[in-house]
C-alpha cells in the first residue's frame, strides 16, 4: 500500500480535483449545448467505439503477440524483437487513415499526395534495420567480452 | 452506500497478466510524458480557438509573423505523439481494467469512471484530431465545437486523474525502473521480474522504444510546417511545396461555389467590385486594385490543421484602404468574401494585425490563381489560415 493511501488530501490536491471537475462540466455542457451541431450522443458512440478498439483489439492483440514471442524468440534477440515492435506501433497507426485516404483530396490541395504504403514500407524497412544493426551490435560485444547473452529457460510466459 | 458483496477472487475466465514489465515506475514515466504533451496540445490548441474570436481589449497580435506557424504546428506534432503514448500508458495499466473486484467502493467506482472519461475523451481526441488534418469528416457532428468541448473534457480528467493518483505517481517517479516498483493492489505486475523475463525487453527498453517510436512518427510528419523536415516527412498528410505557387490550398474556387454562385465567372465578371464600407465608401475594379501602391511581405500561411509555409506576398496595405474610407488604426474591420455558403466567408480584423496585413494580388511573384483567392484576398501575420478570407467582396468598418 502507498505510503501516501489515506492520508487526507491537501488543499492543492482538493483544489485541483475541484479545478479538473469544473473543466470536465464546462466540456460536457459545451458538448450538450447544441445538440444538432455536436450530436453529443454519435460522440459518445464514437468514444465507446475507439475505447473497444484500442482495449478490446489493438492492447489484446500486442499482449498476444508479446506472450507468442515469448515462447518462441530467445531472451537477447527478443529484447530487439519487442522493442523494435514498439517503435514501429506509432508509424503503422498513423499511416492507415493516410493509406485509405490517398488520392481522394481535391486538386490543388497539395493533401495526401504521397504513396503512403511505400512510405510505411520504408519505414518499417528503416526501424527493423536498425534493430538488427543494434541486435548485431550486442552479439559482437557480447562475444567480444567472453559474456554471450543469457538464454533463459522458457519457463514463464511474459510480454 | 454499499456496493453488492463480490466473491474475494474474480470469476475463472477473468483475464490474468504476468508481464514483469508493466509496473507504477514505467505508467509513471510514460503518463509524466504524457501529460506534459496533452497540456501543450491543450494550450496550444486554446491559443488556436482564441484566433476565431478575439475579445476586442486583447487583439491577437502580429508578431511574431510565425507565431501561429509555431503553435499550430506544436499542437499538431504533440497531438499526433501522444497516439503511440497513449497506447503505451494504457498498455502499462491494462491489468487494472480486470482489476477485482471492479469497485470496491462507490468512491472507487467513481474514481474508475473518472479514468474511463478521460480514456474515451482522449482516443476520441487524438482520433478524429489526426482524421481532420487530413481533410475527412466520417462523422455526423461539427469538427471544430466538439473538438473544442472535448479538449475540456480531457484535461479535466486528465487534471482529476493526475490529483486522485498523485500519490502514486509520486512513488512511481522515485521508483527505480529496474525495481519490482510497488503498488497499492498488490498483483502480478507488480512483482519483481524474474532472471528469465528480464532476458527480453526491460522496463527501460519499452521507454526508450517507445521514445524512438515518438520520435521517428515526429519527424516524419513534422514537415508539414518544419521546412528542414521536408524531404523526410513520409507520413505528412501535406506536401506544402507542391501547392500552386508553392503554397496548398484548403478550400479551392470549385468547393466555395455554388449553383448558383460560380466564382470563377463572379470574380472574372466586369462587374466585380470590391467595396470598402465606411464614412468615405467607395468601389475598386480588379484594375484599380491592382494600380495601388504595393508592399511586398514575407508572411506565413499557416493552417488550423497544421501545415505552414512560408511565402512573399505583394498588394496594397489594408490599413491604406481602412483610412481612405474613413477608418484607423483602431477600427473594426469585417472582411466579406464573395463566396455564398462557407463557415469561414468572412473574418474580423483589427489591432495589430489590421496594421500588418496586406490585401494580396500576387503571390510567390505570380498573379494570384482562382483557387489562391483571385483577384484579392486577406494575409495577415500571425493568423489562422482560414481567417486569411480569399475572394473578398466587401470591407466594411464597423
Amino acid at each position: 500500500m502507498s505510503a501516501a493511501q489515506g492520508e487526507r488530501p491537501s488543499l492543492t490536491r482538493l483544489a485541483l480535483g475541484a479545478l479538473g471537475l469544473a473543466a470536465i462540466g464546462y466540456g460536457v455542457s459545451l458538448l450538450f449545448e447544441k445538440p444538432k451541431v455536436n450530436r453529443p450522443f454519435e460522440v459518445i458512440k464514437w468514444a465507446i467505439g475507439s475505447d473497444i478498439v484500442v482495449d478490446g483489439i489493438l492492447i489484446p492483440a500486442a499482449i498476444a503477440l508479446g506472450w507468442v514471442i515469448s515462447r518462441t524468440v530467445p531472451g537477447r534477440a527478443r529484447r530487439y524483437l519487442q522493442g523494435g515492435l514498439i517503435a514501429a506501433v506509432g508509424v503503422t497507426l498513423v499511416s492507415l487513415p493516410l493509406i485509405h485516404r490517398r488520392g481522394k483530396a481535391q486538386p490543388g490541395q497539395a493533401l495526401l499526395l504521397q504513396n503512403y504504403q511505400v512510405n510505411l514500407a520504408v519505414l518499417l524497412g528503416v526501424i527493423a534495420a536498425g534493430t538488427v544493426l543494434l541486435y548485431l551490435w550486442r552479439v559482437v560485444r557480447d562475444m567480444r567480452e567472453d559474456a554471450p547473452g543469457v538464454e533463459p529457460p522458457k519457463s514463464r510466459p511474459g510480454r | 452506500m454499499k456496493l453488492p458483496k463480490l466473491p474475494a477472487d474474480p470469476p475463472r475466465f477473468w483475464p490474468r497478466f504476468s508481464s514483469p514489465l508493466r509496473s507504477l515506475a514505467l505508467t509513471a514515466r510514460v503518463g509524466r510524458i504524457l501529460g506534459i504533451f496533452f497540456a501543450i496540445c491543450f494550450v496550444t490548441g486554446l491559443l488556436s480557438h482564441y484566433q476565431y474570436g478575439p475579445w476586442h481589449w486583447l487583439p491577437e497580435p502580429a508578431s511574431p509573423a510565425w507565431g501561429y506557424r509555431f503553435t499550430q504546428g506544436l499542437h499538431v506534432l504533440t497531438g499526433i505523439a501522444c497516439i503511440p503514448l497513449l497506447l503505451t500508458k494504457l498498455w502499462s495499466v491494462y491489468p487494472k481494467l480486470f482489476a477485482w473486484p471492479p469497485a470496491k467502493s462507490v468512491l472507487n467506482g467513481i474514481e474508475r469512471l473518472s479514468i474511463a472519461v478521460f480514456v474515451f475523451s482522449a482516443l476520441l481526441e487524438l482520433l478524429t484530431g489526426f482524421i481532420n488534418i487530413l481533410d475527412w469528416y466520417p462523422w455526423p457532428w461539427f469538427f471544430t465545437s466538439v473538438h473544442y468541448a472535448l479538449a475540456y473534457i480531457v484535461i479535466g480528467s486528465l487534471v482529476l486523474h493526475i490529483t486522485v493518483k498523485l500519490p502514486l505517481i509520486q512513488e512511481g517517479l522515485s521508483t527505480k525502473l529496474t525495481s519490482s516498483g510497488s503498488n497499492d493492489e498488490p498483483e502480478p505486475t507488480g512483482q519483481a521480474a524474474s532472471e528469465d523475463e528480464l532476458a527480453g525487453l526491460s522496463r527501460r527498453g519499452v521507454l526508450t522504444a517507445t521514445g524512438v517510436g515518438v520520435g521517428v512518427l515526429v519527424a516524419v510528419t513534422a514537415g508539414n510546417t518544419v521546412t528542414p523536415l521536408r524531404s523526410i516527412a513520409l507520413l505528412a498528410p501535406r506536401q506544402p511545396d507542391k501547392g500552386p505557387l508553392h503554397v496548398p490550398i484548403n478550400r479551392t474556387a470549385a468547393q466555395a461555389s455554388t449553383a448558383h454562385a460560380n466564382l470563377a465567372k463572379l470574380v472574372t465578371a466586369d462587374s466585380y467590385r470590391l467595396t470598402f464600407m465606411g464614412p468615405r465608401p467607395f468601389d475598386l475594379t480588379v484594375a484599380q486594385i491592382e494600380a495601388l501602391p504595393t508592399v511586398d511581405h514575407v508572411i506565413p500561411l499557416a493552417c488550423v490543421e497544421g501545415w505552414s509555409v512560408s511565402a512573399r506576398w505583394v498588394g496594397p496595405t489594408l490599413l491604406s484602404l481602412v483610412e481612405r474610407a474613413g477608418g484607423d488604426r483602431s477600427s473594426k474591420v469585417r472582411i466579406t468574401s464573395i463566396e455564398a455558403n462557407g463557415i469561414y466567408n468572412n473574418s474580423h480584423i483589427f489591432g495589430p494585425q489590421l496594421e500588418g496585413a496586406v490585401l494580396a494580388t500576387h503571390l510567390n511573384g505570380a498573379r494570384l490563381t482562382l483557387d489562391h483567392g483571385y483577384p484579392v484576398r486577406l494575409i495577415a501575420p500571425d493568423r489562422a489560415g482560414v481567417l486569411n478570407t480569399k475572394w473578398l467582396k466587401t470591407v466594411e468598418i464597423t
